[in-house]
């Protein structure tokens, strides 16, 4: 049984059974931390092996553009056969880091939540169940799969938020439950479609499928819009993003770290991973659309994260400002650009999660997350104060750490097609930086607030939580080539993929230009 | 054509019903003799279904017609009759531990519901209008008296009063349209009848009435929208074990009639598996709009109900909706798919009423304010009710999810936009449906009650919410043997 297989299940089982067994509350704890860190010992070999055995199958550059897209630790076994539906699951360069990175934060969540002491054997269970399905959403490689493992996240986002939440649980859960639901629709229905115009769910091969040729062309724009619709939801691009700010203010600390590090990062995923290459050609047409929406994102998030008073709200409107990256990244057709939105990703995974694990760290002290009410925090605090700071930097771009490379991989991508919006893009980076370090004085610097100069510093637990995290991003930041290399070859088959599509759609363009020309000289 | 088997001949195909029969006189009678007047009635009624279902399952898919052409032997009344054995199973044992019905009515009860599977039974494998009027007749007459059974119940007596006004009027208008289909063919077997169609000039206009009567019969037995007005109030007032019954094995009997009927009589059968409607009759947008509003107007109204009972009226209105979907999609998928989702229904609605029951009967709690921190007072009923709404949703991995997505993949597989357009409406609705069933999950998880403690129950209550539960979460992982299973049992008669 190959890997994946295993820390795809793993966590499912190991949630029903933490769900069903009446053990005590601090044996649930260390058992769910052991279940997560297993998975991260499988996943390090898994990661560690990965770009030879990717480069073994990967194709040649100049053959890129005609062969399927390679994959590697693939099982594959039938699921339901009249569909023609398989539990068919493996990985390739853009979807082995987030594997990772999802089997990297989940103990470190565990960890975050270690203070839950209300229903603790339903917290954790549930947990686990959420991240058998992120990386079950991760690996599938079956349209079908991939939307079973989509919604299956739901249920434990649900129970999670509403039960452990903030005071307007309720209300964020159900919302956060019903965008999701209403942007799955879109999915349904297109995956009906292509699975009636081919014949299968594989997403290996419905890319280049010869079924989808005859599609009209505003079938093939109304089901990327469709997908996008989707997608956009989870990432969540401008205008779906409203339910994001409610879920993170009321969900628990780990949540929110899961919420921005990993499931944010599935809307991009799958326009990677479905969107993009199913439908190349309406991937030409959409491209502008999406880099305008990318830089709206970058700018309106960041504006309005400037505009809060609550410390949890301003990383949740951050977050929509860096996605905006990645979105800018994706939209271009340049290797470095889509690297970076890639790395952007992965990083921005790391980076909020610092930020929203520093959060809870005074929330779970002070029980209130007003900016105007800190101050002077360094002070009783020394080592958080260190650690906030180094968060902050890495999210507004310090160069050394792994924001900086990947945002400037993003932009270096950008100005070579988009200027205008790439210049516009950049003033994000300028408000990033002025909204950090806002932040940061107004919480760290001043006078000591006397309500708070007794704190305690940060305790182990949370220094283990946030340790790791760290060193990763000063890692990257130092030696993004590990990475990078990693995704590389990915990127430009994808891209191999793109360009055909785009050369397409310029032909179709030419046509219909002429078309125009002769009819109205 | 077929040669039809004589009275003799048939009785071979026929046992299951004899049995129910047997067992539904000896099951009233019994208790008049002094010496047995103590025995568990429910003992005899449970042997009596098992050995029914035996029957059923040893009986052939194409055992072509019995009883010269009156009822047929095939696949589809093979898995309806599998259906109903299953949830009359249920519901024995969920009336036998409730205490709705006094002992002592117990075996009246009994005869009655037997008498009613027999009427689901015939409905089932009916080939001739005449049986089919008298099927659902003995399937509704039964149902009104089990209806109004806590007769001290002033809602159970209006309940009972609803449906008989409802039922009376709307066989009534079925029978009258079948009259006229029958002025049109010159006969009343449902396979002469399509011959008849096929081969003579029809009057559009007649034959468009006929269709509407019958409809109409149907619609108030799958309770379809505007046939629906009974469901609330009679599931609301009925004996809690009764009302599922009514949403799961009545609404089958509703259903396999409509397909018998409309599958046979007004539609052929090409060699693609597609069907196509005969004379001049194009009625499938009239049931895409009929689905459409079906679905749409339940969940809307189901939004306003804290009576747990009244809101799965409304969540089966919806239901009924979403499987006409698979109705107008008139290929061999769309039918296959009804059967598959009329199952994964079974499962989850036995279980959530089961849960209800458990709540209603042991502890008098309907509303949803009752259900609250349920999730703590005993996890494992929540559980089961919280998986059987997740299915009622159609999220995966529940049952409900599967049988949604065969539906509607048989119908967008048509690619004809009245189809597509009723996917639409299904996925929009299946979004909207979330409100109401979260109200409960809401209750049960989030909300803090004012009682504490677990609930009462009975523990063979708990096995069958468990027995129920297990095979909604379970059927994901083998979909599609189940669905191919269902595939071979949509086989019917069509002469």
């Amino acid at each position: 049984m190959s890997g994946l297989v295993i820390i795809t299940f793993l966590p499912i089982i190991a949630g029903c059974i933490l769900a069903l067994a009446p053990l005590p509350n601090d044996t649930v704890r260390k058992a769910s931390l052991a279940v997560t860190l297993a998975i991260l010992a499988i996943s390090i070999p898994l990661m560690w092996n990965f770009g030879e055995a990717y480069r073994a199958v990967s194709p040649e550059v100049s053959e890129a553009a005609n062969s399927p897209m390679p994959f590697v630790y693939e099982t594959n076994v039938k699921w339901i056969e009249t569909f023609n539906i398989n539990f068919h699951i493996g990985v390739d360069g853009l979807s082995m880091p987030f594997v990772f990175l999802t089997a990297f934060l989940c103990p470190l969540c565990i960890l975050a939540s270690w203070g839950i002491g209300e229903k603790v054997r339903g917290y954790f269970a549930l947990f686990l169940l959420l991240e058998g399905g992120m990386i079950g959403t991760f690996v599938a490689l079956d349209l079908f799969l991939f939307y079973v493992f989509w919604e299956l996240m739901l249920l434990p986002m649900y129970f999670l938020i509403g039960i452990w939440g903030g005071p307007r649980k309720e209300y964020a859960a159900i919302k956060f439950f019903l965008y999701t639901l209403f942007g799955s629709i879109f999915l349904f229905i297109a995956m009906l479609v292509l699975y009636w115009k081919t014949g299968t769910f594989s997403l290996v091969e419905l890319p280049g499928h010869e079924g989808l040729g005859d599609l009209k062309w505003w079938v093939q724009i109304a089901l990327f819009l469709g997908l996008y619709v989707a997608f956009a939801i989870k990432i969540p691009a401008f205008p779906f993003h409203t339910w994001l700010p409610d879920a993170h203010v009321e969900a628990p600390t780990a949540i929110s770290v899961i919420l921005a590090g990993i499931l944010l990062k599935m809307g991009t995923y799958a326009i990677f991973r479905i969107s993009f290459p199913i439908f190349p050609v309406a991937t030409a047409w959409f491209c502008t659309p999406l880099a305008v929406l990318a830089v709206i994102n970058i700018v309106y998030g960041a504006l309005c994260a400037m505009a809060q008073t609550d410390f949890k709200k301003l990383v949740a409107y951050s977050s929509i400002s860096h996605m905006g990256f990645v979105m800018l990244g994706m939209a271009v057709y340049k290797e470095e650009a889509m690297q970076g939105a890639v790395f952007q990703m992965f990083n921005h995974g790391c980076i909020t999660a610092m930020l929203f694990l520093l959060v809870g760290v005074i929330y779970d002290r002070a029980h209130h997350r007003d900016l105007a009410g800190f101050g002077g925090l360094v002070k009783p605090m020394p080592l958080y104060g260190g650690y906030a700071a180094f968060a902050f930097f890495a999210a507004l771009g310090l160069p050394g750490l792994s924001g900086f490379i990947s945002e400037s991989l993003v932009f270096l991508g950008a100005f070579q097609e988009q200027k205008l919006l790439a210049c516009i893009g950049t003033l994000g980076i300028l408000l990033g930086a002025a909204y950090m370090l806002w932040t940061y004085q107004r919480v760290f610097m001043g006078p000591v607030n006397e309500k708070y100069k007794d704190y305690k510093d940060m305790n182990k637990i949370e220094i283990a939580s946030l340790l790791p995290l760290a060193v990763m991003v000063l890692v990257l930041g130092i030696f993004p080539f590990i990475f990078l290399d990693m995704l590389a070859p990915t990127v430009s088959n994808l891209l191999a993929h793109l360009h055909v599509g785009r050369e397409e759609y310029e032909a179709m363009r030419t046509a219909a230009e002429q078309v125009a020309m002769n009819l109205h000289p | 054509m077929l040669t039809w088997l004589g009275n003799v001949a048939s009785l071979k195909y026929f046992i299951g019903e004899l049995w129910l029969a047997l067992a539904c006189c000896v099951v009233l009678m019994l208790p008049l003799i002094p010496k047995f007047r103590n025995v568990r009635m429910s003992w005899i009624t449970l042997t009596a279904l098992v050995f029914a279902g035996i029957c059923v399952l040893r009986l052939p898919t194409d055992g072509g017609g019995i009883f010269f052409g009156m009822l047929a032997i095939d696949g589809l009344s093979k898995f309806f009759k599998i259906f109903f054995v299953l949830s009359t199973l249920v519901v024995v044992l969920m009336t036998e531990v409730g205490r709705e019905v006094p002992d002592f009515r117990k075996p009246e009860f009994y005869s009655i519901l037997l008498g009613v599977l027999i009427g689901a039974f015939l409905a089932a494998s009916a080939t001739d209008l005449l049986m089919m009027y008298l099927a659902i007749e003995l399937l509704s007459l039964g149902s009104y008296v089990l209806a109004g059974f806590s007769r001290i119940e002033k809602t159970s007596d209006e309940a009972s009063m609803k449906y008989i006004l409802y039922g009376g009027l709307s066989t009534g208008a079925m029978l009258f349209g079948m009259s006229y289909l029958y002025g049109l063919t010159g006969s009343t077997n449902l396979i002469a009848i399509r011959e008849a169609l096929e081969a003579n000039q029809i009057h559009p206009l007649v034959f468009f009435v006929s269709f509407l009567l019958i409809m109409v019969g149907i619609g108030y037995k799958i309770s379809a929208v505007p046939f629906h007005f009974w469901a609330p109030d009679v599931y609301q007032g009925a004996p809690t074990s009764i009302t599922a019954f009514l949403s799961v094995a009545s609404k089958g009997a509703g259903f396999a009639a409509f397909i018998r009927i409309f599958y046979t009589s007004f539609l052929t059968l090409n060699g693609e598996g597609v069907w196509s409607p005969v004379g001049q009759l194009d009625w499938r947008i009239l049931l895409s709009i009929l689905a459409i509003v079906t679905m749409t107007f339940g969940n809307l109204a189901a939004f306003g109900q804290n009576n747990v009972k009244r809101l799965l009226a409304y969540s089966g209105i919806a239901h009924a909706g979403y499987i006409l979907v698979g109705a107008i999609a008139l290929n061999q998928a769309g039918m296959q798919s009804i059967l598959f989702y009329l199952l994964t229904y079974l499962f989850t609605n036995l279980a959530a009423f089961t849960v209800v029951l458990i709540l209603a009967d042991c502890n008098g709690v309907e509303e949803i304010e009752g259900y609250k921190s349920l999730g703590t007072r005993s996890p494992w009923l929540a559980f089961c009710l919280a998986v059987a709404l997740f299915s009622l949703i159609g999220v995966p991995p529940m049952a409900g999810f599967l049988g949604k997505w065969f539906l509607f993949a048989a119908a967008v597989r048509t690619l004809d936009p009245w189809c597509v357009a009723a996917v639409v409406a299904g996925l929009l609705n299946s979004v909207l449906s979330v409100y109401y069933y979260f109200r409960i999950m809401k209750a049960m998880y989030l909300e803090k009650g004012e009682e504490v403690g677990p609930i009462r129950t009975h523990s063979t209550l708990n096995w069958v919410a468990t027995a129920m539960t297990l095979p909604v979460l379970l059927i994901i992982f083998d979909g599609g043997s189940l669905y191919d299973w269902t595939g071979r049992l949509s086989q019917m008669l069509l002469g």
